[in-house]
């Protein structure tokens, strides 16, 4: 099991070494001057001079990108050139926002893939099924951002039920961040139910075919329990392999959710960035949000490892 | 399968294979009524100066912000403009960007994954390194600092998502020119002294078309989405041009004053992107088993 843990670790260093070129090279791709560009319209000659000693733009690009890369090593992601913070401290600070919601619309959308895939995958053809599928289709086509802006309409703003905007910190009022959490999570988390949820129907499909259903349910077996105990059980397995790769797009969709429902996390730093053209700083996000992504699909490899001795290696 | 069906299937055998791909696709229900919907929306965008009831761009500060009526059907927006004609006109830039995104990841997908597939060795694996990087960002935050960088536009943001999604064009190119190389009748053609832009139209071509087809249809409800998740941000479309996405992000504002603003725009968006999907459903079933879903 080590061994396996140290090869895909291993493994991690081309990938990030790949990354970071292309981290690094968006200050390439900028057109024109980049101390320029990123200093604004009206900035004076002194403003743009800084930037460019800030950044260290006259240097050959190789030094630029070493240099660049060795502060992100020594976790020294550079400086804002909005704020003049230390972009790593700002990361910081907003992570665990992102974190929560991401982790919130994992809960939701398994909450709502387990039951549907299950029902559909244990009746395929019958009309559960076909309302669970076409809800699974739906579910993918709704864009996050009008379905997020639906729920504060009917939840928030006529009926009260819930606040539209805001977070508040699991560690300071856990019932106010539940509150708070609910109608962003969903939003995030529902292209996730539906990919899961067609994912899961397929799964139990196949395994509900197979030789030991028929063996249980034979020697007469609650159906119920054939279909938890010796249905959803194995048909889950693939479900985490799915799960590490939906971690990916629920990262990417916070962008949406955390502009919609105003909340402090870093996809809305990303997008307020953007309008400031601080580059540091979405060099930051994207450094981070690939760190958490590529963390999370090696615990979701080693889980599978753990889970599936087959794909160890020999 | 019925007796009369196997005959068929066994008929089919004989004929070619854009007939039965026909034949196929049109007991394709639900992929055919989606077809008609694109093929119609295509045709009011295009003739919308004709169809629209109202100027997308005429204000009327008497009537702003109306709800829905006889007079304006999905109502008015904050400065009074009718939201039918707007939503009709948005649909041009809406279908467009997504033809745009679509274009730009087939230009940077194909002949990469062509090349890895055919020469092999270092250059297949450092060009599958590459697309391994490239897929290991959250999409949505690449595609943000790529306008970043580039600046805030709908050209630039289409840029931003044909890269996003050129990885999956670059894997179908790679690996059916990989499995058409080592074909017999390819090192035939290669023994005779074909060129290898012979063989890439002659033999890869024909067999990529219809998975590259059903990948393209699935592709232009993904663009959509996400060219409307990045207008609505503001780093698309921007004014006087508004797309569905834009539309939506507007409303934001007047969220609580006039719901319509946001339903309207938003439906068209999900209704278009389900019809791009459920296309593309028809489609890889029509073709047959020769097509398997690549997500």
């Amino acid at each position: 099991m080590l061994n396996f843990i140290l090869q895909r670790l291993l493994a991690l260093v081309p990938l990030l070494f790949i990354v970071s070129l292309l981290v690094f090279s968006l200050v390439l791709i900028i057109p024109g001057d980049p101390a320029f560009m990123l200093a604004g319209e009206d900035a004076t000659p002194e403003e743009i001079a800084a930037i460019r000693a800030d950044m260290g733009l006259d240097d050959p690009v190789l030094v630029q990108y070493a240099r660049w890369t060795g502060g992100v090593l020594r976790g020294d992601l550079g400086t804002s050139l909005f704020s003049d913070q230390p972009v790593l401290e700002v990361l910081l600070e907003r992570l665990p926002v992102t974190i929560s919601l991401a982790a919130a619309a994992i809960v939701i959308s398994l909450l709502i893939a387990i039951p549907a895939g299950v029902i559909a995958g244990t009746r395929p053809g019958s009309l559960a099924d076909r309302i669970v599928t076409l809800g699974a289709s739906s579910g993918l086509a709704i864009p996050n951002f009008w379905l997020g802006l639906m729920l504060i309409l009917v939840f928030a703003i006529w009926n009260g039920w819930l606040p539209a905007t805001g977070y508040v910190p699991i560690t300071e009022h856990p019932v106010a961040w539940l509150r708070h959490i609910l109608l962003p999570a969903f939003t995030l988390g529902l292209s996730a139910a539906a990919i899961l949820t067609r994912q899961l129907r397929g799964a139990m499909i196949e395994v509900m075919n197979q030789d030991y259903i028929r063996t249980a349910r034979a020697k007469g077996l609650a159906w119920r329990f054939v279909v938890l105990k010796h249905g959803l059980k194995n048909a889950a397995i693939p479900m985490v392999t799915i799960l590490g790769l939906q971690a990916n797009y629920l990262l990417g969709g916070t962008v949406i959710v955390e502009q919609i429902f105003g909340m402090p996390g870093l996809g809305q730093l990303a997008v307020a960035s953007v309008f400031t053209r601080d580059l540091p700083m979405i060099q930051g996000v994207v450094v981070m949000a690939v760190f958490v992504a590529v963390f999370v699909n090696l615990l979701v490899d080693i889980s599978y490892g753990w889970f599936n001795p087959k794909v160890r290696p020999q | 399968m019925s007796e009369a069906a196997a005959g068929l299937e066994q008929l089919g055998a004989s004929e070619s294979a854009r007939r039965r791909f026909l034949r196929r696709f049109r007991k394709q229900r639900p992929a055919l009524y989606a077809l008609g919907f694109l093929v119609l929306l295509a045709l009011g965008a295009l003739f919308a100066p004709w169809v629209a009831p109202y100027d997308p761009l005429t204000q009327n500060l008497d009537r702003v912000l109306e709800s829905p009526s006889w007079d304006h059907w999905f109502g008015t927006d904050e400065l009074g403009r009718d939201v039918a004609s707007r939503t009709l006109f948005a649909a041009r830039i809406s279908l467009m960007a997504a033809f745009q995104a679509v274009l730009i990841a087939l230009v940077i997908g194909v002949p990469p994954g062509l090349l890895a597939g055919l020469a092999g060795g270092w250059v297949d694996n450092l060009i599958m390194r590459f697309t391994d990087a490239l897929m290991a960002f959250p999409p949505l935050i690449l595609a943000v600092a790529i306008v970043a960088a580039l600046g805030p536009s709908l050209t630039n943001a289409m840029i931003a998502v044909g890269i996003l999604l050129s990885p999956t064009f670059l894997r179908l190119m790679r690996g059916t020119a990989m499995a058409v190389a080592h074909e017999t009748y390819v090192e035939a053609a290669r023994s005779i002294g074909c060129s290898q832009g012979w063989i890439i139209v002659r033999h890869i071509l024909p067999n990529v078309i219809s998975p590259l087809f059903v990948q393209i249809s699935v592709f232009a409800g993904v663009a959509m989405l996400a060219e409307a998740g990045l207008s609505f941000l503001g780093l698309g479309a921007q004014p006087p041009d508004s797309s569905w996405g834009a539309m939506v992000g507007r409303g934001f504002r007047y969220i609580s004053l006039s719901p319509s603003l946001i339903v309207f725009p938003g439906l068209a968006i999900a209704v278009t992107v389900l019809a791009f999907y459920v296309l593309g459903d028809g489609l890889r079933d029509a073709l047959g088993r020769e097509v398997r879903r690549e997500d």
